[in-house]
């Protein structure tokens, strides 16, 4: 039996009278590329933002390397192997994109050689190296992406989740992402990706969760889900 | 080597000659009294801009901080014949509890909550010593005695130019500290919780933990300056111009002029403050007036403060001498975002919208 990285376990999250996340259960395992879809409002980023500790959850579990998670600090979750990107892209933007890499990097106590390699090596992975210099402010949103992507990258998760990586994007940008996506997910790294981008989503999983007003709708693989009349309306509206 | 890191050796060379030169050669009590004025303004500005600039910590209790210090070190040696020289240390020690202690209460809250929580304990710390008379004696004074002589030099108050070059070492060793500091890894994630705290928090750092350390160094320093200063005035007394809101108001116009997020401006801030207040001797009363229309006329000419400016003139002279297109100094960029960003007043990290 492959190990599972990931249990979510009858999660449960309301806003005010508004049930966000509503008894969602799924596993992810270690290298697997698992799709998260649903149309707007779903509840994806509140699943992801529990899962990262940002949330507090009103009820379920979140199991991470069968270790409980529910309710930690983002601090301490980040710590044990899970990283992330934001839908809106954050990046640390009065510093520049080789310092933006190299903020991970100092939590992995490398010499000062092995760090600046290592961050080297990332830029020129994922063609930004060109641009070390220049301060992440003046990045285009496509070069933010791929810059949040990166530095999550550098962290070394276990788990890898992916909000929106490919909003803004350039198809060159997005080739990178899915590159280094099934790089890492070759390496045994569990990824998680919320996406709306029907082509480039695809080329990274396939299998997809399909959430709808908070509860998951089904599973399965891309194009059985694509066909599913359910999926279609809850996408179309009724 | 870069040709924008040759201007700091060049800056940094010439502001080591002018304190080094200046008040030996002017011979003159009145220019020694203003340079340690500028000295311990600068000082005080650059730790203030060592938690502003590079943390958002906005300590609104300096002025206490300060007063703590300077009790400590007078009070060991008035009760206890405790040498001032240890009482430096112990100034320090003692407002680095007072700052854990601050920290450990505020740290979780953001910008303003710190800012009124350091305002309360620094006023808490003047009642306490003005009410405490039988120790401190209050509003009549705690004289305070001199510095032993050491190696022979005599640090008594009529050596002036021995308590500026005391004041001086004191300097050069908190800001090679924070300078150091700065510059390094613990540095880096300053500048990236200063930037996007739950971004720092995401990537597995403790920001709690990392502006608690940020603010221990800076109220140790800001302990030990305080110290020396309750030596250099003689007599201490908890009145509110002294240490109260108004000195950490001076504190922090110098900061501001000198230019967030860059340590040495406090020293062009405080050369500038330091100067147009002895220019205007006569409006004593009105000096946070003048402070606060200088602060203002600085920030809308140069929104960096006069470190951006000096950036600016620096970068033009090298375009205009290389004819190479002006590099972009990376820090000066980092001290415009935060400045118009204001202090953050989001209150609680859970309710954060995270589309
Ligand atoms: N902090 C919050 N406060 C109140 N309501 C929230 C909050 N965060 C999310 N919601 C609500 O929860 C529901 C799910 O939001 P969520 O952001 O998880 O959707 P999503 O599936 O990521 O949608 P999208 O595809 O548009 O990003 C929405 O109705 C949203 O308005
Ligand atoms: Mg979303």
């Amino acid at each position: 039996m492959p190990d599972v990285v990931l249990q979510i376990e009858d999660l449960q999250k309301s806003f005010g009278g508004l049930r966000a996340v509503d008894h969602v259960s799924f596993d992810v395992e270690g290298g697997q590329l698992l799709g998260l879809i649903g149309p707007n409002g779903a509840g994806k980023t509140t699943i992801f933002n529990m899962i990262s500790g940002i949330y507090r959850t009103d009820a379920g579990r979140i199991l991470f390397d069968q270790t409980d998670i529910t309710n930690h600090h983002p601090t301490q979750i980040a710590k044990l192997g899970v990283a992330r990107t934001f839908q809106v892209p954050r990046t640390f933007n009065h510093m520049t994109v080789e310092e933006n890499l190299m903020v991970p990097v100092v939590r992995l106590r490398l010499t000062d050689a092995e760090a600046s390699n290592r961050v080297a090596a990332t830029l020129n992975a994922i063609g930004l190296y060109d641009m070390r210099h220049r301060n992440a402010s003046e990045l285009s949103g496509g070069e933010r992406q791929l810059l949040q992507f990166a530095r999550a990258m550098m962290t070394q998760p276990k788990l890898m989740i992916l909000d929106e990586p490919f909003a803004g994007a350039s198809p060159a940008i997005i080739d990178v992402i899915i590159e280094r996506t099934h790089d890492m997910a070759k390496s045994g790294v569990a990824c998680l990706v919320i996406s709306h981008d029907v082509v480039s989503l695809p080329k990274v999983c396939e299998h997809v969760i399909v959430l709808t007003e908070g509860s998951v709708l089904t599973q399965g693989r891309i194009e059985d889900v694509r066909e599913d009349a359910r999926v279609i309306e809850a996408y179309l509206g009724t | 080597m870069k040709i924008s890191s040759l201007w700091g050796y060049l800056g940094a060379g010439l502001a080591l000659l002018v304190l080094l030169l200046v008040p030996p050669l002017a011979d003159n009590h009145y220019i020694t009294a203003v340079f340690v004025s500028v000295l311990l303004f600068f000082i005080l500005a650059a730790l203030f801009d060592f938690m502003l600039g590079y943390l958002n910590i906005f300590n609104f209790g300096m002025g206490g901080f300060m007063a703590l210090g300077a009790y400590t070190s007078g009070l060991l040696t008035h009760h206890f014949g405790i040498s001032p020289w240890i009482g430096l240390l112990a100034g320090g020690c003692s407002t680095l509890l007072l700052g854990l202690f601050a920290g450990v209460i505020t740290l979780r809250l953001r910008g303003i909550y710190i800012g009124l929580t350091t305002l309360f304990l620094a006023e808490f710390v003047l009642f306490a010593l003005s009410n405490l008379r039988e120790y401190t004696r209050g509003a009549a004074g705690l004289q305070v005695s001199t510095f032993p002589d050491l190696f022979g030099i005599s640090f008594g108050r009529g050596d002036p130019l021995s308590l500026y070059y005391l004041l001086f070492v004191i300097c050069v060793v908190i800001y090679a500290s924070l300078h150091f500091l700065v510059r390094s890894r613990v540095g880096l994630v300053f500048k990236a919780i200063r930037d996007d705290q739950l971004g720092t928090s995401v990537l597995g750092f403790n920001v709690v933990r990392y502006k608690l350390l940020n603010f221990a160094v800076a109220s140790f320093f800001t302990g030990v300056v305080g110290a020396f200063y309750g030596n250099y005035i003689g007599i201490l007394v908890p009145t509110t111009q002294e240490f109260g809101i108004s000195r950490t108001t001076e504190i922090l116009t110098i900061a501001y002029v000198g230019g967030r997020g860059t340590l040495w401006g406090s020293l062009l801030g405080a050369f500038a403050l330091i100067g147009l207040q002895e220019g205007f001797r006569v409006i004593d009363e009105w000096r946070l007036v003048l402070y606060g229309a200088f602060l203002v006329f600085v920030l809308m000419v140069f929104p960096q403060g006069l470190a951006g400016a000096v950036k600016q003139l620096a970068g033009w002279v090298e375009a205009r001498f290389t004819g190479s297109a002006q590099q972009e100094d990376p820090e000066q960029k980092a001290s415009t975002g935060p400045a118009q960003d204001g202090p953050e007043v989001t209150p609680k990290l859970p309710d954060r919208k995270v589309p």
